[in-house]
């Protein structure tokens, strides 16, 4: 979802030039996140998480407000893409003078700047996020995967899925217990899927696959993924092949890459 | 087998974070101001390793409130526990000591506990006497009663003959001995699991009010419930025994090469031992 941040005083959201401003983007599919609207009750809110999933963030400096102030700090810091609003070169901080500001006036600019902006960020995503990129990088340099923590490793694994056909749901709870990634459509039944995100040096063991059994017993699904980017361990490879009543598959780092490339994910 | 030979730890000023789960739990339940007396039973009390630090916790007008009961097998262990109690100003303090296939003759069903605490126990019983203990601790409660048990999934010192459960299979066992009791106004207690340093572990809380259960249906169902839940547990057992069997000749095949592994090997030595004497 596409994602423009508003940082602007609470009073002014519905002043004419904001609230057609916020129309125009909801129109192009394009999601605004408004500060007061997170503020509920005075109850805290990670204001960096929600920076960081922002495709771009405008600043409002026409009215000296030291929230705005310290929302466009953040954002800058945070390498968001920034679009500064002002009456004139005085109410910039000194830190972003060599940006590019636009007065109120200059609405039809302003629009276009936004929408351009988060194109290319949305593509700069999608290009980063690419499953098999990332894991062919792992392959040289293996500090990559920390470049995406195991729940990002775990939606990529959903999307995945997603792509399979495989009607994947995130963190379903069954009596309780939360599963990776069950699957509502695996070979006409279900199937839980174990995310591992580990590191080479750090092989899936027998105890993973005897954990993960008690999880398929206890929910009485038959089928069921261990999808890791490192490697099993050989004991743990024969003793799902032998077992009888449950099929497990395991998805080492090679097949998994195999897997991202041939889905193009 | 019963309350196997057990070595009860008891750290004084070190509060082990499952017994602080339990004075937790205790705690919510005595803050009732309506509350004046607090049944508490202990089983497998061991050296008093809950309410050694008890001091710390609780006022000495909460403390009060508290009659105790500590049971166990060994009677230095309840000797120990009582002398604990004894100083900490509770409303009584008693001790039962007897195995666990005793606990229905000791302890009265007439009796009501507000809170029935099994912590670290139950690797202790024989399996053929766990839905026993299950289905008695709940007939022993009062109508807001709780029944707190804990164990661990895996022990970091292991013991011949113990036989350790896994929170997925706890939570089939309840899955079990709710269907059959009935529970059916939705409650479906979650087996919480514990990540120590040395081992899992894992806990469950059973609410009689949540339960909404009719004790008396429930004393004329107590053999066919415990008989269903054993036979559960009968079959976990075997499939216990089955998987045990084929991870040793996986890792006899290929050796262990993790040093997870090589604790999961010595693990599924003593399990395969303990578990092929305890077959129901």
């Amino acid at each position: 979802m596409k994602k423009v941040y508003i940082s602007t005083p609470a009073y002014n959201y519905q002043n004419k030039f904001f609230k057609i401003l916020i129309d125009d983007l909801h129109e192009s599919s394009i999601d605004t996140v408004l500060p007061f609207e997170l503020d509920i009750d005075g109850k805290y809110y990670d204001l960096e998480h929600i920076l960081k999933s922002c495709d771009h963030f405008i600043a409002d400096l026409t009215e000296d407000d030291c929230n705005v102030l310290y929302e466009t700090g953040l954002a800058q810091g945070l390498g968001i893409p920034i679009i500064l609003i002002a009456n004139s070169f005085q109410d910039i901080p000194t830190p972003l003078s060599n940006h590019m500001f636009y007065s109120k006036n200059e609405y039809e600019k302003i629009v276009k700047v936004v929408h351009e902006e988060v194109r290319k960020r949305q593509a700069k995503r999608k290009g980063n996020s690419k499953l098999v990129t990332l894991l062919k990088a792992y392959q040289k340099n293996s500090q990559e995967i920390n470049k995406i923590s195991s729940k990002e490793f775990e939606l990529k694994i959903f999307d995945l899925c997603k792509i399979k056909g495989w009607e994947p749901e995130l963190n379903k709870k069954y009596f309780n217990r939360e599963f990776d990634i069950y699957l509502n459509n695996y070979k006409k039944t279900n199937a839980l899927i174990e995310c591992k995100k580990f590191s080479f040096n750090k092989k899936v063991a027998l105890n993973n696959i005897i954990e993960f059994l008690s999880e398929l017993e206890l929910s009485k699904v038959d089928n069921g993924f261990i999808i890791t980017t490192s490697e099993f361990t050989q004991s743990a490879i024969d003793f799902v092949s032998k077992l009888k009543n449950k099929n497990i598959e395991l998805w080492d780092l090679n097949k998994l890459e195999e897997e991202a490339a041939h889905n193009n994910i | 087998m019963s309350f196997k030979d057990s070595d009860a730890v008891q750290y004084k000023g070190r509060m082990l974070t499952q017994h602080q789960a339990v004075l937790t739990l205790i705690q919510q339940q005595l803050d009732n101001p309506k509350l004046h007396k607090f049944k508490w039973l202990d089983i497998g009390c061991g050296r008093g390793q809950i309410i050694v630090n008890l001091k710390e916790n609780f006022t000495e007008t909460t403390r009060a409130k508290i009659a105790y009961k500590g049971y166990d097998v060994k009677d230095e262990f309840v000797g120990e526990t009582l002398k604990i109690a004894n100083s900490l100003g509770f409303d009584s303090c008693e001790g039962e000591i007897g195995t666990i296939n005793n606990f229905p003759k000791l302890i009265s069903d007439d009796s009501e506990h507000d809170c029935i605490t099994i912590t670290n126990a139950i690797h202790e019983f024989s399996p053929k006497l766990i839905s026993m203990v299950f289905v008695e601790s709940l007939l022993r409660l009062s109508p807001t009663g709780r029944l707190f048990i804990y164990d661990m999934e895996s022990l970091p010192e292991l013991e011949l003959g113990a036989v350790t459960w896994s929170a997925p299979e706890i939570q089939e066992v309840l899955q079990t001995l709710f269907k059959e009791i009935p529970i059916t106004n939705g409650y479906e207690p979650n087996v919480g699991k514990w990540f120590h340093k040395s081992c899992d572990a894992w806990h469950i809380t059973l609410s009689m009010e949540y339960m909404e259960v009719d004790k008396t249906a429930l004393l004329k169902r107590r053999s066919a419930i415990i008989k269903t839940v054993t036979s559960k547990i009968k079959s976990l057992l075997k499939r216990k025994l089955t998987t045990c069997k084929a991870a040793l000749l996986s890792l006899q095949e290929h050796g262990d090469e993790t040093g997870t592994e090589n604790q999961l090997k010595n693990k599924l030595l003593h399990d395969f031992w303990s578990l092929t004497n305890n077959q129901l």
